[in-house]
């Protein structure tokens, strides 16, 4: 039987999870401002922004990015400045790609959790003479806990799946940015169906789990 | 003895509240007059949870807030304790660790018994508050309060929700509290008839003015 390669699955995981950390240390911050802030000019156009990628072609943000990351162009500049490697075609670029592409599924759960607090734990927390910083940390984040797992969940499951963003900005180099997508479609292009089969059962079975545990949480909450 | 001088313009509102009382530690000061007088915000005004467009609030010859000289002292530095009609605690801790979220730095172990006995939350400690009935939330959100010991505590219809005998044991417990701490009350209270053996002195507003003030004997 032919060996099967689990490096694409492996580094579609780690894709997943490094962007889901940074989704997460990102997506609470911006979360919280335009929970907090009113329907002005700034906030609709930072919503649009943020909310894009869930209605442009994956190829057309992936395009765009490409440009970007190009070492002739700004952030491929800097990044070659400071890091000292390219940017497109790399794990890093991936990762900054996926971070985009997926910042909506983050945003919007933890928004709305935060939206839904109202005003009156913190009024409450704030009479009891509390500093901001350990209102947000002590009282605002556990108690829309439930939004920022919903988010975290979507954007892994959400990683997990990219294809068009990821193929145009990273290609499908194994073992540095073939994540399982791509290396799915490659081994039905070599009709090796039965590789297909494995690789697709284990993401669906991930899928599948990610989805469990995101709807279990949602009938905890409701009861 | 607290001297409370405040003025304030709130333009959403268009209302404009000139009071300049005193009132002091013994006894609690009832505020009566009829709805959408102002009576809340002129309380949440004291607080800071509303910043008046126009206005200034002087507490014991302390400049709490000028808007002409820009000064604002934000709610968690003012020292003023507030207990809202709805009670509201923080759903996802037990009460001990609701008691302790507002701990006082300066405060004793001893002023946390003696708080946690007057109220008699011994036995409820433990228990988280979603599984605590209406009089216990209000005993453990006055004690939150007092745990902070504020300098004064304004009340805002704490009895609304609250049944006769609620209603009389809640009284009894600010009552003692005001004796045992020595902490000046204002309290929002429209059954009169109720608060007349334990208020100091009445002040009727109407309009954003007191109208009259009733002393009790």
């Amino acid at each position: 039987m032919q060996s099967i390669n689990f490096q694409p699955l492996y580094l579609s995981l780690q894709l997943a999870l490094i962007s889901t950390i940074l989704l997460i240390l990102i997506g609470i911050p911006i979360s919280w401002w335009l929970s907090q802030t009113k329907q002005n000019k700034t906030k609709i156009i930072i919503e649009t922004i943020i909310a894009l990628p869930l209605v442009i072609p994956p190829t057309i943000l992936g395009f765009y990015l490409l440009l970007l990351f190009n070492q002739h162009n700004i952030l491929g500049k800097i990044w070659f400045i400071i890091i000292g490697t390219k940017l497109a075609f790399s794990f890093p670029g991936l990762v900054i790609a996926s971070c985009i592409y997926s910042l909506p599924f983050i945003i919007q759960p933890i928004q709305l959790a935060f939206e839904k607090l109202g005003k009156r734990p913190i009024e409450q927390a704030l009479i009891l003479q509390q500093s901001k910083i350990k209102i947000f940390f002590k009282i605002i984040i556990p108690l829309s806990k439930t939004g920022i797992i919903t988010g975290a969940i979507l954007t892994f499951a959400h990683t997990l799946g990219e294809f068009g963003v990821v193929l145009m900005v990273g290609g499908n180099i194994p073992g540095k940015t073939q994540v399982i997508s791509i290396a799915i479609y490659e081994l039905v292009e070599e009709l090796n169906y039965n590789s297909t089969h494995i690789l697709s059962i284990i993401t669906i079975a991930i899928s599948s789990l990610i989805l469990i545990a995101l709807f279990s949480l949602n009938n905890k909450k409701t009861k | 003895m607290i001297n409370l001088k405040g003025f304030y313009y709130l333009k959403f509102k268009q209302f404009t509240l000139n009071i300049t009382f005193n009132f002091n530690n013994k006894g609690i000061t009832f505020i009566s007059g009829p709805s959408g007088t102002g009576k809340t915000t002129f309380l949440k005004c004291i607080a800071g949870l509303i910043k008046p467009n126009h206005g200034y609030l002087i507490i014991n010859n302390k400049i709490i807030q000028n808007s002409n000289k820009n000064i604002f002292t934000p709610v968690n530095k003012r020292k003023i304790g507030l207990i809202f009609q709805d009670t509201y605690l923080f759903p996802h801790i037990n009460v001990i660790e609701n008691l302790k979220f507002g701990y006082n730095k300066d405060i004793t172990k001893d002023y946390i018994e003696k708080i946690i006995i007057t109220l008699k939350l011994e036995k409820i400690l433990n228990r988280m508050v979603t599984k605590l009935s209406g009089g216990e939330k209000q005993r453990v959100a006055i004690a939150q309060v007092l745990l902070t010991k504020p300098n004064i505590i304004l009340l805002d219809e704490p009895f609304t929700s609250q049944d006769f005998n609620m209603r009389k044991k809640i009284i009894t417990h600010l009552n003692i509290i005001n004796k045992k701490f020595s902490i000046p009350m204002l309290c929002i209270c429209h059954r009169i008839n109720e608060i007349h053996d334990f208020g100091k002195k009445i002040l009727y507003i109407n309009n954003g003015k007191i109208k009259h003030v009733e002393n009790i004997k």
